[in-house]
């Protein structure tokens, strides 16, 4: 019983000396990203890994400005809304066709569609932008947020099929006894249990979205329309810009991100399927 | 009844988005302005109908300079007024990625008139693509516009595609003044390399740094060694032995190739510059020149607006004299154009050139180029924005610098050369085994991809008419 | 009671399905996959056809035939990309997923002060743009002001001293370490989704039966964590081998001389600096097949099927 519980405690104290120094690591850049963000450019080439001697809030305001964050982040949001309400519904149909039913091909359909997620998409943003020319998706930010779903729902179909197998059997006969529809067994049984994995759909997809810079330069040029990477891009180009507003930016452009990740934690802490086992 | 509610919603969405989707169908408006298509009268004689009325557009890459859009937008808008034309400009993407630009404009079928197009891109991929026109015949008046050789650095085996407009940019040194005073030292334009090894003992033993930094961990300023070096070890004959060496005349490997990657190595075994240099990209050095860590700061020009703030006075000079008797020859040019495009309807050809002489008039070309706050322009009579070291950097410019060879060589032998450095930086490779292995890379180039480097000289006549003017409008350079 | 459901209302029977049932599970696919061949599949197969030109997006393309194919065989910077890839794909997919899985059986525990506090601050590297981790780590890694030396001097590993980015032995693996700080924040949290669905219940017959918890972890962790883990290990094979451009582009553009070029880079650098992009095509193609056939190897090897025996 002592032996037991001094590993238990052994185990505790190197975890969290372990957690300690994940936070250093994980921590410490972002603060470090703010910092820079809230020094003058002098204190930025200077004073590399301290706190701001001043803090230039005046950064932040400049940025905003510079940048057009607000538009920005209107669009980015717009596309990258549009863009989840489109890939989670397809892909989680999909994914549950291709875990818990049986049809015939679904061997080859589902590895035809895994090809997707190992296909090099280094240089085909121009044979997919000449393809969203042919479909008249270009100029559009509907048209990129459609491309977008396209792009991602291969590998979006294959990480919620890891989860809806992961489910256990029988699940839909079980709670299913008024011999409802597939689609309603689907859709009431089997849907609210992959919350998790849908959240991560969101904060994954939603990031690599969020942040995708080459297609969104090339299809919505115009200023009105851009995204907050293009943005962030052309505020870099600038080979003037003073590294410390270029930050503010760039903290702007990260928050968003943090924030959606909060919020959807909460979602995968708790365990969902116990309940439904033992019921 | 919330999850069947839910399940609506999500429908809904969905019909919502397909209806869009079929209700937006290549709606290309994709300028700041108006269409790009030709909204005047039809001239069947070509365009002597007059300008009054038609319509162009220019596409280029952003411009992120503050207030330089605004700038742009307001001589357009003068132009417009001036001539009756309807002109539109088209900000569209990142400079270094205007080839993407252009490559989806063509797929997008817009038909855009006029663009701006680097030298670099220029020289390597856009004028063999057909893209440009060949405008030699319409920009003859405006030649004298132009300063020093900025014209050459636009026209390929003779034939005009663009015209310089915008900075100019070059290479050379920037040191910390007040610390060469204290060390009781002075540099002017000429200073040997011992000149410099001396002043460098001083730096080390007295201030306990690495004298030089370059930043190296941006790759591509390497070859920016390779260019002073070979411009003395060639006996300042750099451009004229690059072309034979493209054109496979000669090879890379003899002995004053393989003397300038040497002279960079020299630099490094003297101790001069150190490995730091390899970790440091451009952020960084001018970091440590601002705190002091290094005396001399090997770059281009415009990273001075980099030091503001810094506590201590900044020099400019050029390279130091390696070889007796030659020039120090820097690397520089005038990168920014315009550029009239083939893609264009060719009624709009009297349009294009009348803009192409109003905006190279300095009094309208200065408001376009000084938010950028260059040390200098391509334009006669637009002056560089002042610092204490513009002066010295235009000098450098006018009197000192000749065309970056790397707008000579095709692109993998840029990489070739840079990876070379590297080696020879890190004691991987000495001069001799630099210079063959950018033979090997050049070797490559000609056995695999068929690199030509005169491939104007390959072209038919079919392709000039490609690239020939419909015909050529008259300008009034006044 | 509850009526047993008859053969042909079960999923699994289709014998005598009315049609809606029989088109039911295509008409669940039929949306994914078409987007699919419209998105990924057609202009892949546009990429495809145009590795057998000489392409460079402005002029027509001119037809080569295999051309591309064996300048490829050929290009000694592609297969030392190649190998670089393979290297990086090794160790950036095994630390990060054991990584990972460690920090996230730790950070399931029922009670833990500051669990939250700690999932959040793993994933904080995940949402970092790269213009920000690649200032950020190369300032870490600088010789002159960075932190990484002084911090080895003080821990009086100062033997231990490299240049981190600029020694072409070590540049490569100080941006595997990047990769890994920036990603290993996201497969915890796919693990810790995947730990949570394991029924409690698992555990405790398993512990009142006697099973000690190295025998519960192998037992019963890991097998139902079985298409989590497989689902990790694809996504971080396959991102290896297709998606690292912007991480090494952002530390080391694929130098010093060549030592961290992978597939991407080099891909990139053809089709975009070279303009020659009949060969980036090529070059993707390959790259292709060789992640089909490490994907198609870890799905014989790893997946266990339970949901397809009857």
């Amino acid at each position: 019983m002592v032996e037991k519980k001094t590993s238990k405690v052994v185990v505790m104290v190197i975890g969290y000396a372990a957690m300690i120094v994940c936070l250093l690591l994980c921590v410490y850049p972002l603060i470090w990203m703010v910092f820079g963000s809230l020094k003058t450019t002098n204190d930025f080439y200077t004073n590399i890994w301290g706190p701001p001697i001043k803090f230039i809030w005046e950064n932040y305001v400049e940025a905003w400005r510079r940048a057009d964050m607000g538009r920005r982040y209107l669009n980015s949001v717009f596309i990258t809304g549009l863009f989840l309400l489109i890939n989670i519904p397809t892909a989680c149909c999909a994914a549950y066709s291709f875990a818990r039913l049986r049809f015939k091909g679904q061997q080859k359909l589902y590895l035809f569609l895994l090809c997707g997620i190992m296909i090099p998409t280094g240089v085909l943003t121009l044979p997919l932008y000449s393809t969203m020319v042919s479909l008249g998706l270009i100029n559009s930010r509907v048209g990129l947020a459609i491309t977008y779903a396209g792009t991602s729902v291969a590998f979006s179909t294959f990480m919620m099929r890891g989860f809806f197998i992961s489910l256990p059997k029988g699940l839909e006969e079980a709670a299913c006894i008024d011999g409802c529809t597939m689609f309603g067994a689907f859709r009431r049984v089997i849907l609210p249990l992959t919350k998790p994995g849908i959240m991560i759909l969101v904060i994954y997809n939603g990031l690599s979205n969020w942040t995708e810079y080459h297609l969104a330069s090339l299809v919505l040029p115009s200023a009105a329309k851009q995204t907050v990477p293009v943005g962030m891009a052309l505020f870099q180009a600038n080979n003037a810009i003073e590294y410390p507003v270029l930050f503010a930016a760039l903290s702007l452009a990260t928050v968003p991100m943090v924030i959606v990740y909060i919020l959807c934690q909460k979602s995968f802490i708790s365990g969902m399927t116990a309940g439904a086992v033992k019921g | 009844m919330k999850r069947f509610r839910k399940a609506l919603v999500i429908l809904l969405a969905l019909a919502m988005v397909m209806s869009l989707f079929a209700g937006c169908n290549g709606n290309s408006g994709n300028n700041n302005g108006g269409s790009p298509n030709n909204g005047g009268e039809p001239n069947s004689n070509g365009g002597e109908g007059g300008i009054a009325g038609k319509s162009i557009t220019l596409i280029t890459s952003d411009k992120s300079y503050e207030g330089q859009a605004d700038a742009y937008e307001a001589a357009v808008q003068a132009f417009n007024e001036a001539t009756g034309a309807n002109m539109n400009i088209t900000f569209q993407g990142k400079w270094t990625d205007l080839i993407q630009t252009l490559q989806a404009a063509k797929i997008s079928g817009e038909k855009y008139d006029m663009t701006s197009v680097g030298s670099g891109n220029l020289h390597q991929s856009i004028a063999k693509s057909g893209l440009v026109m060949d405008i030699t015949e319409i920009v003859e008046p405006l030649k004298d516009r132009f300063v020093g050789d900025s014209l050459s650095h636009h026209t390929i085996g003779g034939h005009v595609f663009g015209i310089p407009h915008g900075t100019v940019s070059t290479m050379g040194v920037f040191y910390n003044k007040t610390m060469l005073d204290e060390l009781g030292f002075t540099l002017e334009n000429g200073y040997t390399y011992e000149d410099l090894k001396t002043i460098c003992e001083a730096v080390k033993s007295q201030k306990g740094i690495t004298p030089i930094i370059h930043d190296g961990a941006s790759s591509w300023w390497w070859p920016s060694w390779f260019f002073f070096t070979y411009a003395q070890e060639s006996g300042n004959k750099s451009e004229a032995e690059l072309e034979k060496i493209l054109r496979g005349e000669r090879s890379w490997v003899e002995d004053d190739i393989i003397a300038a990657f040497d002279d960079i190595k020299m630099f490094f075994d003297d101790g001069l510059i150190g490995a730091e240099s390899l970790e440091t990209d451009t952020e960084a050095a001018a970091a440590n020149f601002v705190q002091q860590n290094a005396a001399f700061y090997f770059c281009t020009a415009t990273n001075y607006v980099k030091f503001k703030g810094a506590d201590f006075e900044i020099g400019y000079v050029a390279y130091p004299v390696l070889v007796d008797g030659a020039t120090p020859q820097s690397s520089g040019g005038a990168d920014e154009a315009l550029n009239i495009l083939t893609l264009g309807n060719p009624d709009n050809l009297d349009v294009c050139a009348a803009a192409l002489e109003y905006f190279t008039r300095p009094e309208v070309a200065a408001p376009m180029f000084e938010p950028t706050q260059n040390f200098g322009y391509s334009i006669v009579g637009v002056d560089g924005h002042k610092t204490p070291i513009s002066d010295a950097a235009f000098e450098l410019f006018t009197d000192y610098t000749i065309m970056y060879l790397d707008w000579y060589w095709a692109a993998e032998h840029n990489d070739a050369v840079i990876a070379a450095i590297q080696g020879l930086t890190t004691g991987e490779y000495d001069g001799q085994s630099a210079a063959q292995y950018v033979q090997d890379a050049y070797d490559a180039t000609v056995s695999q991809d068929d690199y030509t480097y005169e491939w104007w000289n390959t072209w038919t006549e079919d392709d000039w008419a490609a690239v020939a003017p419909a015909y050529v409008p008259a300008i009034n350079a006044g | 009671m509850m009526k047993k459901p008859s053969a042909e209302q079960t999923l699994g029977g289709r014998l005598k399905g009315n049609r809606s049932d029989k088109a039911f599970p295509y008409l669940m696919i039929a949306p994914a996959i078409l987007l699919f061949c419209v998105f990924v599949i057609y202009p892949f197969a546009q990429g495809f056809i145009s590795s057998f030109h000489k392409w460079d997006g402005l002029s027509p393309m001119k037809w080569l035939g295999l051309r591309n194919y064996e300048n490829i065989m050929q290009d000694s910077l592609f297969w030392g990309a190649m190998k670089n890839t393979f290297l990086y794909a090794i160790l950036v997919t095994i630390i990060k997923n054991i990584f990972a899985l460690l920090l996230a059986l730790f950070l399931v525990k029922k009670v833990l002060p500051g669990r939250t506090l700690f999932r959040t601050a793993v994933y904080l590297p995940v949402t970092m743009s790269y213009v920000v981790i690649g200032v950020l780590w190369m300032w870490i890694f600088n010789p002159t002001f960075g932190l990484l030396n002084p911090l080895l001097e003080f821990m009086g590993l100062g033997g231990l001293i490299r240049g981190w980015l600029s020694d072409p032995d070590v540049a490569i693996y100080s941006v595997i370490w990047v990769d890994i700080w920036k990603w290993t924040g996201f497969h915890m949290v796919m693990y810790v989704a995947g730990l949570n669905s394991i029924p409690e219940d698992y555990y405790e017959a398993a512990a009142i039966d006697g099973a000690s918890s190295w025998q519960r972890f192998w037992k019963i962790t890991i097998p139902q964590l079985n298409s989590t883990i497989f689902t990790n290990l694809l996504m971080s094979v396959t991102g290896a081998f297709t998606s690292n451009y912007a991480l090494v582009n952002v530390m080391t553009g694929g130098g010093p001389n060549n030592a961290t070029e992978v597939a991407a880079t080099y891909i990139v650098k053809t089709g975009l600096k070279y303009v020659n992009l009949g060969k980036a095509n090529a070059m993707t193609f390959v790259l292709f097949i060789f992640t089909l056939v490490f994907g198609m190897i870890q799905l014989k090897t790893i997946v266990r099927d339970e949901n397809y025996d009857h």
